[in-house]
């Protein structure tokens, strides 16, 4: 079988396990405030991105502050007017739920932000936060929902007698596996985590991270998860998407991202990563120049091209799609598209994986 | 060895609380060579940014330094009019977020002649040059218009380049930074400590290193301590510390880190939580936590004792093992 033909059949067999389909996805938002030379001036801040995630599978969506993997995730959980494109869930289309379908769904996805600390309830004892979705959706009640209370605390490695406490008991930690109770509460099929171990110690992200690997295992649960740390999301993710300014520049299995990067970005991000080891040498060491540009006013063709090492004519003026290059890898990038291993289509094709010019 | 130009010996810190005063530093040793580049490692609560205030004359109201002394150069840095003598000049400071420490309402320009004024004696064009060349020195672009402005049109990275530059001013021995790229992206961060890295051969400039991330010890340090509820637990060089942990709390630390260069099976946490402040434990503050506790290590606390020539470690097994052989 040619290599063409086995990542079509590749293709075939995600496209029928994809849980969550997002297609030309795009979010603006009108600029507040920053004087006269913003005023009236929209910020860009996902610029047409097409992601899928399949059945079970961990997608990392990683990049600096600014580059919209934030907005991405609230945009896939209904938190976030679209400007453009599609997102489908399960087969149906979920673009223009209205709030009273966004209830239902989210009995399906859920989300668990950065903070622990801002997303519970002080007043509230953890079995009653735990407990709340079960009681809005009219799922449990009485004894039943004391018990699935328990269950969804030993789920998360706390004890039974956590219940009766308040969240100003528990550390960071325990209240990190608190909001993922809650969030687990409606079994549902899709969770957006965004950098829900950044603002925990080292010595206790690994619980969470651990935590969250065996419950995507043990439950089947998709799952988006948002992180600036490349080292944790390595760990924990099926594949990863790269992204700068908006666009996704580099979306592949993590296993090939990581030891074989093609985006000069990921390159440069791969390699700015501090290693906790003074024994590895790092030679050739990209240290990019500048700050990101600019949201508001984002550099024409590839948006990357102000700070890339590698830019040729063509970058500043026409945007480079995100097209497979090898199996698994796929890219945005005018000088690693030259460089594939399998011809780039010259046109992008009408599948889930292309983006529209 | 070189010359040591700061010695802490048994620092202790105490802040008040509902049940009485709890020490935040319970007993901190350490000391920065000449020129070197010194890490202080730990988690939230560990007292390691107390320890960097205290040096500095800074641990504020209610806080109080309760024991112990701080030495730079010999000089009593506990007493406020040496501390206020040596502070911005000898020994500067950055910390983790430039806006705290930058005023939004003066040009950069302002802001750093009036630390060359203060702290230099220098007439107002003598600063004026002076800080133009401070910009340059810290890879400001575009020098003479960036001074101009005010903090808030400078990116995250710029402005700590700005506090880096007023740091710098009075031609400090000892820069003490305090989480100074944790608020950063990764790619700024790179720049950081690079720039860091550059000041330090240059200017033969010494650094206290105040982090909780591995990776920045390891890519910028020499030497290194690491903390645990207020006190040193380890001492010894980057290499020692990496290629072989003596302490159960720094190959804890080590094991949990995650790293983007290899595929960990998988990342070890350690189980638990620190305590909530460095007295909340009787004996050995890491003994509820720790994998390879023994009886003795529940009732009376480990010293940080000096076990091979160039390795110091508060564990009683660690030093058990090296009586033993």
């Amino acid at each position: 079988m040619s290599r063409a033909a086995l990542s079509e059949q590749e293709a075939a067999d995600r496209t029928e396990s994809v849980l969550v389909r997002a297609r030309g996805l795009k979010v603006e938002y009108p600029v507040r405030g920053g004087g006269r030379k913003h005023r009236g001036r929209t910020v860009s801040a996902v610029a047409g991105v097409d992601l899928e995630i399949g059945e079970g599978e961990t997608v990392g969506l990683v990049g600096e502050s600014g580059c919209g993997k934030t907005t991405l995730g609230r945009a896939l959980i209904g938190r976030v007017p679209l400007t453009g494109g599609t997102i489908e869930f399960d087969g149906k289309d979920i673009t223009n739920a209205s709030r009273k379908q966004w209830r239902e769904l989210n009995r399906d996805i859920q989300f668990v932000f950065q903070d622990p600390y801002a997303s519970l309830n002080p007043r509230r004892t953890v079995g009653q936060t735990i407990a709340e979705p079960l009681q809005t959706h009219g799922i449990a009640s009485g004894k039943e929902l004391q018990a699935r209370v328990t269950e969804l605390l030993d789920m998360v490695r706390l004890p039974q007698s956590a219940a009766a406490r308040y969240p100003y008991a528990f550390s960071g930690g325990q209240r990190q596996r608190i909001v993922i109770a809650r969030a687990l509460a409606l079994q549902p099929r899709f969770i957006v985590a965004d950098e829900p171990v950044s603002a925990l110690d080292v010595s206790i992200q690994a619980q969470v991270i651990g935590l969250l690997e065996d419950l995507q295992r043990d439950l089947g649960l998709s799952s988006l998860f948002i992180a600036h740390n490349l080292a944790a999301v390595r760990h924990i993710a099926d594949r990863v998407a790269v992204m700068y300014l908006g666009r996704v520049v580099e979306l592949a299995t993590s296993a090939s991202l990581y030891s074989a990067p093609r985006h000069p970005y990921t390159q440069a991000l791969l390699s700015a990563a501090p290693i906790p080891d003074p024994s590895v040498q790092r030679p050739g060491r990209i240290i990019l120049a500048g700050d990101p540009p600019s949201p508001v006013d984002p550099p024409a063709g590839c948006r990357f091209h102000t700070r890339c090492p590698l830019a040729v004519d063509r970058c500043r003026t026409e945007v480079p799609p995100l097209a497979t290059i090898a199996e698994g890898h796929q890219v945005a990038c005018w000088v690693a598209h030259a460089q594939a291993t399998i011809p780039v289509p010259a046109v992008p094709p009408k599948t889930v994986h292309g983006v529209p010019a | 060895m070189n010359e040591r130009l700061l010695e802490l010996t048994d620092l202790q810190v105490a802040f008040p609380s509902a049940r009485g005063p709890v020490l935040g530093v319970k007993s901190v040793t350490m000391h920065v060579g000449e020129r070197e580049r010194l890490g202080v490692v730990g988690e939230s609560g560990s007292g390691k940014s107390v320890t960097a205030l205290a040096i500095l004359g800074l641990v504020q109201s209610p806080g109080r330094i309760v024991g112990g002394s701080v030495k730079f150069r010999g000089k009593d840095m506990l007493d406020p009019s040496v501390a206020r003598k040596v502070r911005g000049r000898e020994i500067a400071m950055i910390f983790q977020d430039p806006m705290v420490s930058l005023n939004p309402l003066m040009t950069v320009e302002r802001q750093i002649t009036e630390v060359l004024r203060r702290r230099a004696d220098m007439s107002k064009d003598a600063a004026k040059a002076r800080a133009l060349e401070l910009l340059e020195l810290v890879g400001i672009p575009a020098p003479a218009e960036r001074l101009k402005q005010y903090p808030h049109e400078f990116s995250g990275g710029m402005r700590q380049r700005v506090m880096i530059a007023i740091a710098l001013a009075a031609g400090p021995d000892l820069l003490v930074a305090d989480e100074p790229t944790t608020a950063l992206d990764v790619t700024i961060q790179a720049q950081i400590l690079e720039l860091l890295r550059r000041l330090s051969d240059e200017l033969g400039l010494a650094v206290m290193m105040i982090t909780h991330d591995l990776g920045v010890v390891a890519e910028f340090c020499d030497r290194v301590q690491v903390m645990y509820a207020g006190r040193v637990v380890e001492r010894s060089s980057v290499e020692d510390l990496f290629g072989a942990p003596l302490h159960p709390y720094s190959k804890g630390l080590i094991a949990s880190s995650p790293r983007v260069d290899v595929l960990q099976q998988e990342l070890t946490s350690i189980a638990g939580d620190p305590p909530a402040h460095a007295d909340a434990v009787a004996g050995c503050p890491f003994s509820p936590r720790c994998p390879e506790v023994m009886d003795r290590c529940r009732t009376s606390e480990p010293p940080l004792l000096q076990i091979t020539p160039r390795r110091w470690v508060a564990c009683w097994r660690r030093q058990e093992q090296e009586v033993a052989s």
